[in-house]
């Protein structure tokens, strides 16, 4: 462990150093994210005013719904996302690199760029939460807001499980992207809403199937309250970061298995 | 050192798919095998400089991705210093250096400096020890010149110095070279192989080579091992390879002008007059010696020059290649 | 395949936000008979023909423009008797054809789950693809300005999505314009966004936008004058300058 965390400071250093001289421009980042956010945050924006709720949330619920899943998502984005990377460095042969090192073939994959550009996303969902959270009259409690912390977290982990599991099929196929665009569709498209719209079923499917509601809707039911929207008792609630170390562990330990399989290019 | 025993690999190549989501659908398609290497069996001592040689797709690059850890085999073992690369993955990762001569291991927008840091720093090398063996790399690959210029607006050469450094720098025990010297000029291709053999000298670092370079294979390596087809067709040092493959030696007399060429002879050596008016006269070296061949030629006819031919390693590799062709 | 694949992944996506704007728009409807005068069926019709048309109108993948700036290619296309911007009226067009699975993707999906109610008359229906039509050219045209912009920045994400917001939520293509609060009104009305979208699905729901059927294609017809000028100029200044770099 002390191995790979002193591993992780090594790698952070050169990437940091390469992100320098692509001088990503921070401010076009933040202005980009808001943007690519705007077209949902707009159309739940108008939903709740004209209807007043949406699911028997009310729109605080609602936007602590969102900024949750925004706050995941950038905690992918911005530590998991060069998981997206897989097809590319399996292609190109960069693989060969992090199989001769004597390092992590996960960090090292993780590590290749500073996700300098993703900060937009994790500022606007820092400000969404901020003014969601005091609005949707939460019991706080310190314990609660660490849950949530390890919530955001864990939603994070459970997108960059996915994306990597998915990515780790790239030892096999020429190409993913297609799986890594159904991926962001069904988590853009659907995570931000409350998931109990969708009847029974549909909540049932997002849960087991299809694993989106551990990403925004049962962390915000639990801090809100709103248990009474789960299918399942609500102290299971309480346990829905697991799923997402869970994911990230099975994709790490699927991703270097399949590694096995890596057919270096080139003669 | 380098232990290898029936090593086989094949690849599933899946047959080409077409139309929606393909990228997906190829999960299923029907897959053809195909052997790239096929039974491959041999032992590098500790200190041994060994050339790897083969034509394209003959197996090399793919022996040596193996040997590596980069790629496992479907049945076979192979053993570095004891450990199995792909199993043993971070100590065996300590033990060997590599230098690919298409792709660069080193950090592309930083400076050759930073790469070297970040290798000592991933392999635990310390800093007393780091700057020794950057002066020590620095007297023959001249390094210094540009430790701060990033990898991009290197030249070739200067590329695969950086590079070579950067494989040597935690001293591994046998360092793999692929290809090192293509496209580079004749300065820098000395400087790498004069490195090489004074790291194998100095430090009894165990090399294996593949190259298309005859020159690398003279200077460097007195064992030879040729693959084709993902068989070993040779594995032995190189002087028997040219004795065994083409057993003469040859004088080439060019004559004076006017003097009779047909006069230009010598016994038990066979004639052969060349487009350009020279005379090859080719001699098994176990029968007669070229000192013989030179005197008897000359003393009949006047001659303006003459050199004498080793038999050329390329002529060996193109009649070993012709042999197992059939 | 590339094209095969971009076409492919559209109809999911078509897909995926048919049966997402459905659910959401029956959802916040539930014990309600109308809000804001629109009725549950008419407001889930909408929401799914207004995300159809905007797919049609916003493919995908933007015009291949900035990248070919990038590379350098440009140069080539700009010796090519068609010209970048009939090119790119071109590939627009393309594109239209690559979107036409998806929007029967859509269609059969929002059919199957009773989510369409059919055009007020036939009248309204002819009226309604009329002015779809002249939105898309000047959806086209738009666009091709907005791509424009990469000659002068080497970033064209971040003005695409800026664009793209805005005009989704402008065109009435992301929540029909009657909900939006009073307010902003105006001055959505005064960008050409609603044109493309809202005014046409007006129609065929049969009600009278502003100036009914002839006042919609007079203002269509204006603002694709104004947007082909648009167009020419940015084009006329993009070229020089990549003739003065010497691209």
């Amino acid at each position: 462990m002390a191995d790979l965390i002193r591993d992780f400071r090594i790698l952070l250093r050169v990437a940091w150093l390469t992100e320098l001289e692509h001088k990503a421009n921070l401010f076009i980042s933040v202005i980009g994210a808001l943007a690519f956010n705007a077209g949902q945050l707009l159309f739940i924006g108008v939903l709740l005013h004209a209807f007043g709720s949406i699911g028997g949330w009310t729109p605080a619920e609602v936007l602590v719904l969102f900024g949750i899943r925004m706050a995941s998502h950038s905690v992918y984005a911005f530590f998991f996302r060069r998981t997206v990377d897989v097809d590319l460095v399996v292609h190109t042969g960069e693989f060969d690199r992090y199989l001769l090192r004597p390092t992590s073939r996960f960090l090292q994959l993780l590590m290749r760029r500073f996700n300098l550009q993703q900060i937009g996303d994790v500022i606007i969902a820092g400000a969404i939460l901020a003014l969601a959270l005091p609005r949707a009259s939460i019991s706080w409690h310190p314990l609660l807001a660490v849950w949530l912390a390890l919530a955001i977290a864990a939603g994070g982990l459970l997108e960059g499980g996915l994306q990597l599991a998915r990515g780790a099929l790239a030892f096999r196929l020429r190409n993913t992207q297609s799986l890594t665009f159904l991926i962001d569709a069904v988590l853009g498209t659907y995570g931000n809403f409350p998931l109990q719209i969708f009847g029974p079923v549909g909540a049932v499917l997002f849960t087991i199937p299809l694993p989106l509601a551990f990403v925004a809707w049962i962390p915000a039911a639990m801090v809100t309250g709103r248990v009474d929207s789960l299918w399942f008792p609500a102290w299971l609630g309480w346990l829905s970061p697991l799923v997402g170390v869970a994911c990230m562990a099975a994709a790490i330990s699927f991703f270097t298995r399949q590694s096995r399989h890596y057919s270096s290019p080139g003669s | 050192m380098i232990e290898v025993a029936d090593l086989i690999k094949e690849f599933q190549k899946p047959q080409p798919t077409t139309g929606r989501l393909s990228g997906v659908r190829q999960l299923w398609a029907p897959r053809r095998a195909v052997r790239a290497v096929d039974g491959v069996s041999f032992a590098v001592e500790r200190g041994e400089m060994v050339g790897y040689l083969g034509a394209n797709g003959a197996g090399k690059s793919t022996t040596i991705k193996m040997l590596t850890g980069i790629v496992v085999p479907t049945s076979g073992t192979v053993r570095v210093d004891g450990l199995v690369p792909w199993a043993n993955r971070r100590k065996h990762a300590h033990n060997i250096g590599v230098v690919f001569g298409q792709k660069t291991q080193l950090w592309f927008d930083l400076p050759l400096r930073v790469s070297l840091e970040t290798i000592r720093d991933l392999y635990r090398v310390g800093p007393a020890e780091y700057a020794a063996r950057i002066d020590e790399f620095d007297e023959v690959l001249q390094i210094k010149d540009f430790l701060d210029t990033p990898i991009r607006s290197l030249s070739l050469g200067q590329r695969m110095r950086g590079d070579l450094a950067g494989a040597m720098l935690h001293r591994p025990q046998v360092l793999y070279l692929d290809e090192p010297t293509v496209g580079l000029d004749v300065v820098a291709k000395q400087a790498l192989r004069d490195f090489i053999a004074e790291q194998n000298r100095v430090h009894a670092t165990t090399v294996m080579i593949t190259t298309h370079d005859m020159d690398d294979i003279e200077q460097l390596c007195r064992r030879i091992v040729m693959i084709d087809s993902g068989r070993v067709v040779y594995d032995g040092d190189l002087a028997t390879l040219k004795r065994r493959y083409l057993p003469f030696r040859e004088v080439v007399v060019t004559p004076t002008e006017g003097a009779d060429p047909t006069s230009i002879r010598a016994e038990h050596a066979d004639r052969l007059e060349n487009s350009d008016g020279t005379i090859s006269l080719r001699f098994d070296p176990e029968r007669t010696s070229a000192a013989a061949v030179i005197a008897q030629a000359t003393s009949v006819a006047e001659i303006a020059d003459l050199h004498v031919n080793e038999p050329k390693l390329e002529d060996v590799v193109r009649l070993i290649y012709a042999e197992a062709e059939r | 395949m590339f094209f095969r694949a971009n076409v492919a992944l559209s109809m999911v996506s078509v897909a995926l936000q048919t049966v997402l704007l459905v659910t959401v728009w029956r959802a916040v409807y539930t014990n309600r008979p109308a809000v804001a005068g629109i009725s549950e069926s008419d407001a889930v019709s909408y929401a799914v023909i207004a995300m159809l048309l905007w797919h049609v109108a916003l493919p995908w993948q933007l015009s291949s423009i900035p990248e070919r700036v990038r590379e350098g290619t440009i140069a080539t296309d700009l010796i090519r008797p068609v010209g970048v911007v009939g090119q790119s009226l071109l590939q627009s067009f393309g594109a239209i054809v690559g979107a036409i699975p998806g929007v029967v993707v859509g269609l059969v999906l929002a059919l199957a789950l009773g989510g369409l109610t059919p055009p007020a008359t036939g009248a309204a229906f002819l009226g309604f693809l009329l002015t779809a039509a002249l939105g898309w050219l000047l959806a086209a045209l738009l666009n091709l300005a907005v791509s424009m912009v990469a000659f002068w920045t080497t970033d064209t994400r971040g003005p695409f999505y800026v664009y793209r917001a805005i005009a989704s939520f402008a065109s009435g293509a992301l929540v029909p314009l009657w909900f939006v609060p009073a307010s902003l009104r105006p001055y959505l009305d005064a960008l050409p966004f609603g044109l493309q979208v809202f005014a046409p699905l007006q129609l065929w729901q049969g009600q009278e936008p502003l100036g009914g059927l002839g006042g919609v294609i007079t203002a269509q017809l204006g603002w694709l004058a104004a947007s082909t000028a648009i167009v020419a100029l940015v084009t006329w200044r993009a070229l020089r300058k990549v003739v003065i770099n010497g691209g």
